[in-house]
C-alpha cells in the first residue's frame, strides 16, 4: 500500500473512532439526528457519482434506490423481525440487483433518455409500494425500534455509527474505483463510448459494475432510515428530494475526485440542517437550487475543480 | 516467406450492410494476409468507413461473416475484437478528452494489451513512453488531449491503437484535414509501423482515375440571366483546431456553372457551408450581388441567405426520410418568395425529374440513392433559387446515375439560367458541364482555371486525378 493509501485508512479509522467517541460523550440526541442525515447524504452522493460522475450516466433514480432500501428494511423487520445488519445487507443485495437492471438500460439508452428512464423507474417502484398492503400502502407504517445494543445508549446513536460505517465503505469503494483500471475505463467510456470499445474497454460490463455498486450503496444507505424515523411511507421514502440532493451534492463538490461528493454533501447537508433549524425546511430546496445555479455558472467542475485550478495557477506562478 | 501459402489474417465474406433503403455494402468479400499493406480507396460515400465499422464491430452486419485469425468474430463486441488484435483510428479523431495523452494510452494498456503475464506499472509506463517516442509525442505525454493540434491528435490515435498491441491496424483517413507536410509525416509513421509485424489497412481518398474521352462542352447559348455575382475573398474557416479553408478567393458570375474540384477532406463542403451561412468564416469576405444590391453573406443568417435566392443541395442529400416526396418538396418552398410559386415550381421540378412524379407519396428514406439525389435537387428548386450550391451530387451513386445527375444539373443551368456552384470530386463528370473550375487542396485554391481545357491540361490535375499522389 502506498503512502496515500495508508493515510486514507488512518483517516477512515480516526473518523470511525471519533464517531464512536461522540456517541459515548455527547448525551443530547439532536446532534446525532442531524449528523445522521448528513452522513446518509454522503453515502448517496458518493454512490451517485460512481455512475453519474465517473461513467457520466446521470441517474435521477436515487430516490428509487433509497426507497427500495427503506422498504426492504420495513418488510424484513415486519415479516421476520430481522436485525439491522441483515436489513442493510439485504437492501444492498436488492440494490445491486436493481442496479444491474438499470445497467441493462444503458445498452439502449444514453444521455437524457437514460435519465428519463431512471425517473420512470422511481415512479413505477413507488406506485408498486403504494399498493402493497403488507408494508402499509399509501398511509405508511409505524416501526417499533427494538432495544438498543451496547455500547450505544440510544438507537439513534447506533444508527449514526452504522451510517458512519457505510460512509467509510462507500468512500473506500469510490476511491478504489477512481484509482484502478475500472475508473480509467469508466472515464474513457464517459468521454467516448465507441472509442473506448475500440480501445478494448468492455463498456457494458463496466457500466453494469458501476450501476451495481452505486445501486447497492444507495439501497444500503436507505435501509436504516425506517428505524431512524420510526415510520415509513412511500411519498417520503421515494421523495424526489433524494435524487436532486445526491446529484446537486456531487456536482457542487465535483465528480473528478472521490472527495468531491463528500465535500458537496457535507457543505449542502450542513447548510440544509442549519436552515431547517433556523428558518424552515422549505428554504432547503431554494438554497439547493440557488447553489446549483451558482456552481454550474461559476464552477462547472465543482469545488474539486476550483481547488485544482487554484493549485495549477500556483504551480504556474512558481514555474 | 511465401505469402500465398499463409492463411489470411482477416477474411470478410459476403458482407452486406443496409441503412434503411440505402445499401452501403453489398456482398463485400475481402481477404487480407499477414504482413500485407492493404489500401482501400474510393470516393466519399462509397462505403469504406462502413466496412471498417463492420470489421471493428461498431456496426452489426446482417448477412456475412468476419473471420480473424481463423476465428469467427462476426458476433463479437468491438472490445473483444480489439483484444484479439484489431485496432483502428477514426476518420474524425476521438480522443478521451478528459485525459492526458499518456492516460489515453493507459486505457489501451489497461484493457487491450494482451500479454502473457500482467505487466507491472513501471513496465507499462516504459511501453507507453516508447510508443509515444516513436510517434514523436514524448514531449506531450502529460498534455491534455484537448490541447493537441490536429496532426498531434492523429498521431495520438495511432499511438493509442498501437498500445493495444494490434495484429491488424486500420487507419481511417488519418490524413484528412492535414497540410501536405503533415500528411508526409503521418504517412511515414504508418509506413514505419507496417514494417513491424503489423498488418495495415489504410483508407484514403484517391480518385478512381477513369478518363473518359467523350466530354462535351456546354453549348454557348443560354437563357438570358439577371445580374448576379458571388465574390469570395481571402476566406478562412475551420472547426476548432482544424483549419478547413485558408485564404480562399473565388467568384461566380451570372449564368455560369463553376466546378469546385478536390478530393475529400480538402474543404469543399466547408466552402459550400460558408456560402450557405452554416459555417461562419473566421476571416475574409463573401458578398453576393443580386440585381445591383450587394449583400454581405458573412453577416447574414442561413435563412436570410436562402431568402436572397441561394439554395444548397447538401452533401449526403439530407432529406427528411420519414416524409413523403411531396412533403419534402413542399418544405423546400418555405421561403416567402417561393410560397407564391409553389405550383409553378412543383411543375418545374416534375418536368426536370419526371421520375419523381410517380413517387410523390413515397417516403423519401425508402428511395434509392439516385432518386434521393434527384429529390434533393428538386427540393432546392422549390425555393426559386438564383444561385444553386450543389455539394457532391455524385456521393454514393453508381457511375450511370452520376452521369445522369450531372447531366440534369447541366440542363438546369442551360434551360433555367440557374447559376451553379458545384463541389465535386469526380473530375471527369464535373467538367462535362462546368464553364470554369477551381481546384482546392488542403483548404487552399491551388488552381483557378478559366476554362475546362485549362483544367484538363493542368499538371496538378494530372497528379491528383490521373494517379500519382496519395
Amino acid at each position: 500500500m502506498n503512502r496515500n493509501g495508508i493515510l486514507f485508512w488512518v483517516g477512515a479509522i480516526l473518523f470511525l473512532v471519533a464517531a464512536l467517541l461522540m456517541t459515548q460523550v455527547i448525551g443530547n440526541e439532536y446532534p446525532f439526528f442531524a449528523c445522521y442525515v448528513i452522513l446518509q447524504f454522503i453515502v448517496l452522493a458518493v454512490a451517485w457519482s460512481i455512475l453519474g460522475g465517473y461513467a457520466g450516466y446521470v441517474n435521477f433514480g436515487t430516490s428509487a434506490f433509497f426507497g427500495v432500501g427503506v422498504y426492504t428494511a420495513v418488510f424484513l423487520f415486519k415479516a421476520f423481525g430481522a436485525p439491522l445488519a441483515v436489513q442493510i445487507a439485504a437492501a444492498a443485495a436488492i440494490g445491486a440487483f436493481l442496479g444491474f437492471a438499470l445497467g441493462l438500460l444503458t445498452l439502449r439508452m444514453q444521455g437524457i433518455y437514460f435519465s428519463i428512464a431512471t425517473i420512470a423507474l422511481t415512479i413505477i417502484i413507488e406506485t408498486s409500494v403504494t399498493n402493497w398492503r403488507f408494508v402499509g400502502g399509501a398511509s405508511g407504517i409505524q416501526m417499533q425500534r427494538p432495544p438498543v445494543m451496547s455500547p450505544f445508549n440510544s438507537y439513534v446513536q447506533m444508527l449514526f455509527f452504522v451510517q458512519a460505517l457505510l460512509v467509510v465503505v462507500a468512500v473506500a469503494m469510490a476511491r478504489y474505483i477512481q484509482g484502478s483500471w475500472v475508473g480509467r475505463g469508466l472515464q474513457a467510456l464517459k468521454d467516448d463510448e465507441l472509442a473506448a470499445e475500440c480501445t478494448g474497454v468492455p463498456t457494458l460490463r463496466l457500466k453494469l459494475l458501476a450501476c451495481v455498486i452505486s445501486g447497492a450503496l444507495m439501497c444500503a444507505a436507505g435501509a436504516p432510515a425506517a428505524m431512524y424515523l420510526q415510520y415509513a411511507d412511500p411519498s417520503s421514502a421515494f421523495n424526489l428530494n433524494y435524487s436532486v440532493s445526491a446529484l446537486a451534492m456531487s456536482l457542487i463538490g465535483g465528480t473528478a475526485h472521490w472527495a468531491g461528493p463528500v465535500i458537496g454533501a457535507i457543505l449542502l447537508g450542513t447548510t440544509q440542517q442549519l436552515l431547517t433549524v433556523t428558518i424552515s425546511s422549505e428554504v432547503n430546496v431554494l438554497v439547493l437550487g440557488v447553489m446549483l445555479v451558482l456552481f454550474v455558472v461559476g464552477a462547472p467542475e465543482g469545488i474539486i475543480g476550483l481547488i485544482r485550478r487554484v493549485r495549477r495557477n500556483r504551480n504556474d506562478g512558481e514555474g | 516467406m511465401p505469402p500465398e501459402t499463409q492463411a489470411p489474417l482477416l477474411r470478410v465474406s459476403a458482407l452486406t450492410k443496409r441503412f434503411g433503403g440505402f445499401t452501403a455494402l453489398d456482398n463485400v468479400s475481402v481477404e487480407i494476409r499477414p504482413g500485407e499493406r492493404f489500401g482501400l480507396i474510393g470516393p466519399n460515400g462509397s462505403g469504406k468507413t462502413t466496412l471498417i465499422n463492420c470489421i471493428s464491430g461498431a456496426f452489426r452486419t446482417e448477412p456475412g461473416t468476419v473471420t480473424f485469425r481463423d476465428e469467427d468474430i462476426t458476433r463479437l463486441q468491438p472490445h473483444m475484437r480489439t483484444r484479439r488484435g484489431i485496432a483502428r483510428s477514426f476518420q474524425i479523431p476521438r480522443p478521451f478528452k478528459s485525459m492526458t495523452v499518456s492516460e489515453n494510452l493507459m486505457v489501451a494498456l489497461d484493457f487491450a494489451a494482451v500479454t502473457d503475464e500482467a505487466a507491472s506499472a513501471p513496465q507499462r509506463r516504459d511501453t507507453m513512453m516508447s510508443i509515444l517516442t516513436r510517434m514523436g509525442l514524448a514531449s506531450k505525454a502529460d498534455v491534455s488531449a484537448t490541447k493537441l493540434s490536429q496532426v498531434e491528435l492523429r498521431k495520438m490515435e495511432l499511438a493509442r491503437a498501437m498500445a493495444t498491441h494490434p495484429k491488424l491496424l486500420i487507419s481511417d483517413e488519418a490524413m484528412a484535414g492535414l497540410s501536405s507536410s503533415e500528411v508526409d509525416e503521418v504517412l511515414d509513421l504508418l509506413m514505419s509501423l507496417a514494417s513491424q509485424d503489423i498488418t495495415i489497412i489504410m483508407i484514403e481518398h484517391i480518385m478512381q482515375a477513369v478518363m473518359r474521352p467523350k466530354s462535351w462542352l456546354t453549348s454557348a447559348c443560354r437563357m438570358p440571366t439577371l445580374a448576379l455575382s458571388l465574390a469570395i475573398n481571402d476566406l478562412d474557416a475551420g472547426y476548432g483546431a482544424v483549419k478547413a479553408l485558408r485564404g480562399v478567393t473565388l467568384h461566380v458570375e451570372a449564368g455560369e456553372t463553376v466546378a469546385l474540384l478536390g478530393t475529400n477532406g480538402n474543404g469543399k463542403s466547408t466552402l459550400m457551408k460558408c456560402v450557405a451561412g452554416l459555417v461562419r468564416p473566421q476571416r475574409g469576405s463573401m458578398s453576393l450581388t443580386i440585381d445591383g444590391m450587394t449583400h454581405d453573406l458573412a453577416r447574414l443568417s442561413t435563412e436570410a441567405i436562402v431568402d436572397l435566392g441561394v439554395a444548397l443541395v447538401p452533401e449526403g442529400r439530407r432529406l427528411f426520410p420519414k416524409l413523403t416526396v411531396l412533403e419534402n418538396l413542399m418544405l423546400g418552398a418555405f421561403r416567402k418568395a417561393a410560397r407564391r410559386n409553389i405550383d409553378r415550381n412543383l411543375a418545374l421540378a416534375f418536368e426536370t425529374f419526371p421520375a419523381l412524379k410517380g413517387l410523390q407519396s413515397q417516403l423519401a428514406g425508402t428511395m434509392s440513392g439516385g432518386q434521393q439525389q434527384m429529390l434533393a435537387i428538386a427540393r432546392a428548386l422549390m425555393s426559386s433559387p438564383r444561385l444553386l450550391l450543389i455539394d457532391e451530387p455524385s456521393v454514393g451513386l453508381s457511375p450511370l446515375l452520376v452521369s445522369q445527375t450531372i447531366a440534369k444539373i447541366g440542363e438546369l443551368n442551360q434551360h433555367l439560367g440557374l447559376t451553379v456552384l458545384m463541389a465535386e470530386q469526380n473530375f471527369n463528370q464535373a467538367i462535362r458541364i462546368a464553364d470554369r473550375g477551381y481546384i482546392i487542396v488542403h483548404g487552399e485554391i491551388v488552381v483557378a482555371a478559366d476554362s475546362v481545357d485549362e483544367l484538363r491540361g493542368n499538371d496538378i490535375v494530372k497528379r491528383l486525378y490521373l494517379g500519382g499522389i496519395a
